[in-house]
C-alpha cells in the first residue's frame, strides 16, 4: 500500500523535512468492529512551504493530523511512524506530547468562536504559552503578546490584550488562534479548516496574512481543506485523500492542470465556475464505502466512470506519473 | 416592478425597547422573482439574507415594507389565507439534518404537507414515492429515519418535501453549504432539472458566489441588511459597479492556482479597502 | 495499464440505492443501557418482582393480610411468618406483599396525574410564551415552594384521608416539576430547524405540539417519571405514616412504619421489613432513572455530533 521511499512524499526540497508521517493508520473499535480510519498515509512537510490535505468527510484529513498531534480520543489505535524534526514523536508518552504541542508543532482549529476560552482575556490566552513554556516574565510575555497581535494585523494591540473573545468578530478571533499557534515559534503549522466558519472576505484576509506569515517566518504549514478553491490559492504542494488513503499527490499547478485519479477530476469537475453558466456540473455518482467493509481492489473503482476488470482486482498502489507527481491508479490518462 | 413575488422597501428589525436602537437585520430591501426564473441573494454572514428569506414566508414576521406573491398581499394575510400561501412558496433550509424531525420517518415528513393541506387524498403514499422518484432517491427510502441517510440524502428529501405542496416558488436557504463538494454538484444539477421540468421560480440564498453564478438568472448583492447591486447575473460578475461586489468577487477563491497567484496583489487591496473588523 | 469502459458505472442521476435499514435506534439503546448497568437490572429486577406481587395481589400472600391471630401474636421471623407477625398477631409478609400492589398502584395514577397535567401545562407555556407561560410557571412555583409533603397533607387537610384523595394530592404535589422539564425541553425544541420547516408548510400548532414537539421531548420526561414515581411512593408511605393516606384495616408500608415504632425494641421485624421495602422500591425506581437518563441523553449527545459530521 505504501509507495517506495524514493518515489513518496519528499517534495524536490533538499532540506530534510520538518514533519515526516509514515504509513499512519488509525483505527476506530466500533460496535461492529474495527473502524480504520486512516490507512497508511505517507507525508513529508519542508520549512517554508504549504502542504495542503484536500479531502470530503469521512477522507480521514482531519484524523490524521489530529493523530499526529495525538490529540485523538483513547479508543483510537493510531500506529505507523511521526517524526517532528527528525524525532519520533509517534508513541511518546503524554509530557512529551504536551511539550510537542504549540512549541514545535502549532495547531489552529475551525471554530473560531469555541477554540477561545470566553471567561480569559485574549491577552491571558496568549500570554500563557509564552509565561509557562518559553519562561517569559509576566512582563515580556505581554510585550511579546502585543507584538504577536500585530503580526497578524490586529490594531492596537496592547489595548486589545485586554478584550475577551466576545469583543473580537469571527475573523480576529480566528487571527488570534493563529497568533497563539505561532506564539513558540513551532516549526510546522497546522491548520485545520481554519477558514470553512468564516465569510469570503474574511477569509481572503486570513490566507493572505498566513502566507505572509510563512514568508516571514518559514514556518512549515499544514492546510487541510475541502475547499478546491482555497486550496489552488495557498499550497504548494496537494496531497487528496479518499477514505482513508492518499489517492493523489503533486505540487498545486500539477494537480489542478493534469489531475490523474479519476477522483481528483471528479471533485475538479464539480465545482461550479465563475463565469461559466448552466452547464450540468460533472458528479461523482455513488458514497464513499463504509470503513469496516471496503470493497477489494480500488476503493473508488465502484464510482469511478472509467473503472476497468484490473481494478477491482487489486489495490493500485501510489505511483509516479509525473515530477512529484504520485496517484493511486492503475490507468492512465492523456493530459 | 412585477413579476411572481415581487418585494418593496421590505424591512425586518429586531429590539429597539426602552430606548436602544433596533437591529435593522433587512434595511429596506426591494426585489423581484420572476416565474420560473431564479434570483440569487448573494451575501456573507449578517448580511439579512436568510431573515429576508424568513420574511417572504413570514416565518420571521416583517416590520415593514410590501411582499406581493401573484398579486396576493403576503402581510396582510390571515391565518386561513396564509396557510393557503404556504403552498405556493415553500422554503429548503440550510443544515438537511436539522430541518428533518428525527423521529419520523422521511417519508412521513415529505407526507406531511400533503396531509396539513389535504391533498392526494387517495394515494399518499403513491405521491411520496413520485415525489422521492423526482428527486432521485428510490422506493425504499421511504421508511427511513434522518439519521441512516447521507447529507446529500437527506437534502433530497427536503427537496422532495418542499414540492409536496406543489409550489411556485422555492426558497432556497443556504441549499448547499452543508454538504460535501461532489454532493453539492448533484444538488445544483437536480435544482437546475427541476426548475426546468416544473417550470419553478428560485430565491436562491447562499454565500457561494460560484454556486450562485451557475444557478441564477438575475443577482442581488446584500450587505448588512441592504442590497447594494441588482442586476442580471452575467452582468453584475462581469462589470460589478459597486465596490462591495467587486471586493466580494475577488475575495472569491477559484482553483486555478496561476490565476489566484496573479490575483493575490489585486484582491488584497480591494479587501483592504473594506472596513476593517 | 489502460482504462476500458469495459463495465457500465452508475449513472450520475440514477436513483442511489437506499442503506441497509439501521436497527431501530431508541428502545434498543434504552434496553441496551439498562442490561448493561448492572443497578439498573438491580432495579429492574426488583421493579419485576414488585409488579408480580401487585399482580398476584393477595393470592401471592400466604396469609390473609388481616387475619388477626392474639395467640400468635409478635412472632419473630420463622418458617412459618418469614417476617414474623405483628402486635395483632397479622402475617408481616403477607402485609408487605400486599401493601406493595398498594404502593405502586397510589405512585402509578398520581404520577399519571403528575404527567398529563403537567406536560400539558409545560407544553402550552413553553410553546406560546409571553403571559401564558407567565402566568402558567408562577402558579408552578408556588406550587413549588411548599415542602412536598406539608403541601399534600394540606391538600389532604381540605379533601379528606385516603387512597384516592392521596393520588391526588401527590399528583398535584409533581405537576410542577413536570411542567418545568417539559417547558424547558419545549423551549429549545420549539426552535429547531424542523420545527420551523413544519411551519412554512402550513402545519398548524396542535398537529406541530403532538407530532413534532412532544415526541422530541420525551426524553426528559421518561426520565423525570422513573424518578417521580420513586418520590411519589416515598411520598405515600410518610402520608400513610400519618395516617392521611392507604386507610387501615388495608395494609400500607407507611402505617406499618408507624405501628411498627412502639415496638422498636421487642419486634424489630414490624418496622424493619416494610422499612426495607420502601428503600428497595425507591433505589430501584431511582437507578432505572439514571439509567435511562444515561442512556436517553448521549444519544442526543451523540446525534448532535452526527449532525455536525454529517459534512
Amino acid at each position: 500500500m505504501t509507495a517506495p521511499s524514493a518515489a513518496s512524499a519528499t517534495a524536490p526540497s533538499s532540506s530534510a523535512p520538518v514533519l515526516s508521517v509514515r504509513d499512519l493508520r488509525v483505527s476506530f473499535s466500533s460496535r461492529r468492529g474495527r473502524a480504520p480510519v486512516v490507512t497508511g498515509v505517507d507525508l513529508d512537510v519542508h520549512a517554508g512551504e504549504t502542504l495542503a490535505i484536500v479531502g470530503e468527510s469521512g477522507s480521514g484529513k482531519s484524523v490524521s493530523m489530529l493523530a499526529v498531534l495525538g490529540l485523538l480520543p483513547s479508543h483510537a489505535v493510531v500506529e505507523g511512524s511521526v517524526e517532528v524534526d527528525g524525532e519520533q514523536v509517534l508513541g511518546a508518552g503524554p509530557e512529551r506530547m504536551r511539550a510537542l504541542r504549540g512549541r514545535e508543532v502549532g495547531m489552529v482549529f475551525q471554530d473560531p468562536m469555541t477554540s477561545l476560552n470566553p471567561v480569559l482575556t485574549i491577552g491571558r490566552q496568549v500570554t500563557e504559552g509564552l509565561e509557562e513554556r518559553l519562561g517569559l516574565s509576566r512582563r515580556a510575555a505581554r510585550d511579546r503578546a502585543a507584538e504577536l497581535l500585530a503580526l497578524v494585523g490586529i490594531r492596537d494591540p496592547q489595548a486589545r490584550l485586554d478584550n475577551y473573545p466576545h469583543q473580537f468578530s469571527g475573523g480576529m478571533r480566528q487571527r488570534v488562534m493563529i497568533a497563539i499557534g505561532l506564539s513558540l515559534d513551532p516549526a510546522v503549522l497546522i491548520a485545520d479548516e481554519p477558514t470553512t466558519a468564516l465569510d469570503v472576505t474574511t477569509q481572503a484576509q486570513i490566507l493572505d496574512l498566513v502566507q505572509d506569515l510563512q514568508d516571514r517566518l518559514g514556518t512549515a504549514v499544514v492546510w487541510v481543506s475541502h475547499d478546491l478553491g482555497v486550496v489552488a490559492g495557498i499550497a504548494d504542494r496537494v496531497v487528496v485523500m479518499y477514505s482513508g488513503e492518499i489517492v493523489e499527490q503533486a505540487p498545486v499547478d500539477a494537480l489542478y492542470a493534469t489531475p490523474q485519479h479519476p477522483y481528483t477530476r471528479g471533485l475538479l469537475g464539480a465545482l461550479p465556475v465563475l463565469g461559466e453558466r448552466r452547464a450540468e456540473l460533472a458528479t461523482i455518482a455513488g458514497l464513499p464505502p463504509d470503513p469496516v467493509a471496503r470493497p477489494s481492489g480500488c476503493w473508488f473503482a465502484p464510482r469511478c466512470p472509467i473503472r476497468a476488470q484490473a481494478c477491482v482486482t487489486a489495490h493500485p498502489p501510489l505511483r509516479e506519473v509525473g515530477p512529484g507527481h504520485l496517484a493511486r491508479t492503475l490507468c492512465e490518462v492523456a493530459p | 416592478m412585477s413579476g411572481l413575488l415581487v418585494v418593496e422597501d421590505l424591512q425586518v428589525h429586531f429590539g429597539g425597547r426602552r430606548g436602544a436602537e433596533p437591529v435593522k437585520a433587512v434595511d429596506r430591501v426591494s426585489l423581484a422573482v420572476e416565474r420560473g426564473q431564479t434570483l440569487g441573494l448573494v451575501g456573507e454572514s449578517g448580511s439579512g439574507k436568510s431573515t429576508t428569506g424568513l420574511a417572504l414566508l413570514r416565518l420571521v414576521e416583517p416590520t415593514g415594507g410590501r411582499v406581493e406573491l401573484d398579486g396576493i398581499d403576503v402581510r396582510a394575510a390571515g391565518r386561513r389565507e396564509l396557510r393557503g400561501l404556504r403552498r405556493r412558496m415553500a422554503m429548503v433550509f440550510q443544515d438537511p439534518y436539522a430541518s428533518l424531525n428525527p423521529r419520523r420517518t422521511v417519508g412521513d415528513s415529505v407526507a406531511e404537507p400533503l396531509e396539513v393541506h389535504g391533498l392526494h387524498r387517495d394515494d399518499r403514499r403513491g405521491r411520496v414515492r413520485e415525489l422521492f422518484s423526482l428527486v432521485g432517491l428510490a422506493d425504499d427510502f421511504v421508511d427511513r429515519h434522518p439519521h441512516e441517510l447521507s447529507g446529500g440524502q437527506r437534502q433530497r428529501v427536503g427537496i422532495a418535501r418542499a414540492l409536496a405542496v406543489e409550489p411556485d416558488l422555492l426558497v432556497l436557504d443556504e441549499p448547499i453549504a452543508s454538504l460535501d463538494v461532489s454532493v453539492q454538484a448533484q444538488v445544483l444539477n437536480l435544482l437546475v432539472r427541476l426548475q426546468r421540468e416544473l417550470g419553478l421560480a428560485y430565491l436562491f440564498i447562499a454565500h457561494d458566489l460560484a454556486a450562485v453564478a451557475h444557478v441564477s438568472d438575475t443577482v442581488a448583492v446584500m450587505n448588512r441588511g441592504r442590497i447594494v447591486e441588482q442586476g442580471d447575473a452575467q452582468e453584475v460578475y462581469r462589470a460589478p459597479q459597486h465596490e462591495y461586489t467587486r471586493a466580494l468577487l475577488a475575495a472569491v477563491p477559484q482553483p486555478d492556482p496561476a490565476a489566484e497567484r496573479a490575483r493575490r496583489a489585486e484582491r488584497r487591496a480591494l479587501v483592504a479597502e473594506l472596513a476593517q473588523d | 495499464m489502460t482504462a476500458s469502459s469495459a463495465t457500465t458505472p452508475p449513472g450520475p442521476d440514477s436513483p442511489e440505492p437506499a442503506p441497509p435499514p439501521a436497527p431501530r435506534s431508541t428502545s434498543r439503546e434504552v434496553a441496551r443501557a439498562l442490561v448493561s448497568h448492572k443497578l439498573a437490572v438491580f432495579g429492574l429486577v426488583v421493579l419485576g418482582l414488585l409488579v408480580v406481587a401487585a399482580v398476584l395481589g393477595r393470592t401471592a400472600a400466604p396469609y390473609d393480610p388481616n387475619a388477626v391471630d392474639v395467640l400468635g401474636r409478635l412472632q419473630p421471623p420463622s418458617l412459618e411468618h418469614p417476617f414474623g407477625t405483628d402486635d395483632l398477631g397479622r402475617d408481616v409478609l403477607s402485609r408487605v406483599l400486599v401493601a406493595a400492589r398498594l404502593s405502586l398502584v397510589v405512585g402509578a395514577i398520581a404520577v399519571g396525574i403528575a404527567l398529563t397535567v403537567g406536560v400539558t401545562l409545560g407544553l402550552v407555556a413553553g410553546y406560546y410564551g409571553r403571559w401564558v407561560d407567565d402566568v402558567i410557571m408562577r402558579v408552578m412555583d408556588v406550587l413549588f415552594a411548599f415542602p412536598a409533603i406539608l403541601l399534600a397533607i394540606a391538600i389532604l387537610a381540605v379533601l379528606g384521608p385516603g387512597v384516592t384523595n392521596a393520588m391526588i394530592a401527590i399528583g398535584i404535589v409533581y405537576t410542577p416539576i413536570f411542567a418545568r422539564v417539559t417547558r424547558a425541553s419545549v423551549l429549545s425544541v420549539r426552535e429547531e430547524v424542523y420545527v420551523r420547516a413544519a411551519r412554512s408548510l402550513g402545519v398548524g400548532d396542535l398537529r406541530l405540539l403532538r407530532l413534532h414537539i412532544l415526541p422530541n421531548v420525551m426524553a426528559p420526561i421518561i426520565v423525570q417519571t422513573s424518578l417521580s414515581l420513586a418520590f411519589a411512593i416515598l411520598s405515600e408511605a410518610a402520608l400513610s405514616f400519618l395516617g392521611l393516606g392507604i386507610q387501615p384495616p388495608d395494609p400500607s408500608w407507611g402505617r406499618m412504619l408507624f405501628e411498627g415504632r412502639g415496638f422498636v425494641q421487642q419486634a424489630w421485624w414490624m418496622g424493619v421489613f416494610p422499612g426495607v421495602a420502601i428503600f428497595v422500591t425507591v433505589l430501584s425506581f431511582n437507578v432505572i432513572g439514571d439509567a435511562l437518563r444515561d442512556a436517553l441523553d448521549p444519544r442526543q449527545r451523540s446525534a448532535i455530533e452526527a449532525r455536525g459530521a454529517s459534512r
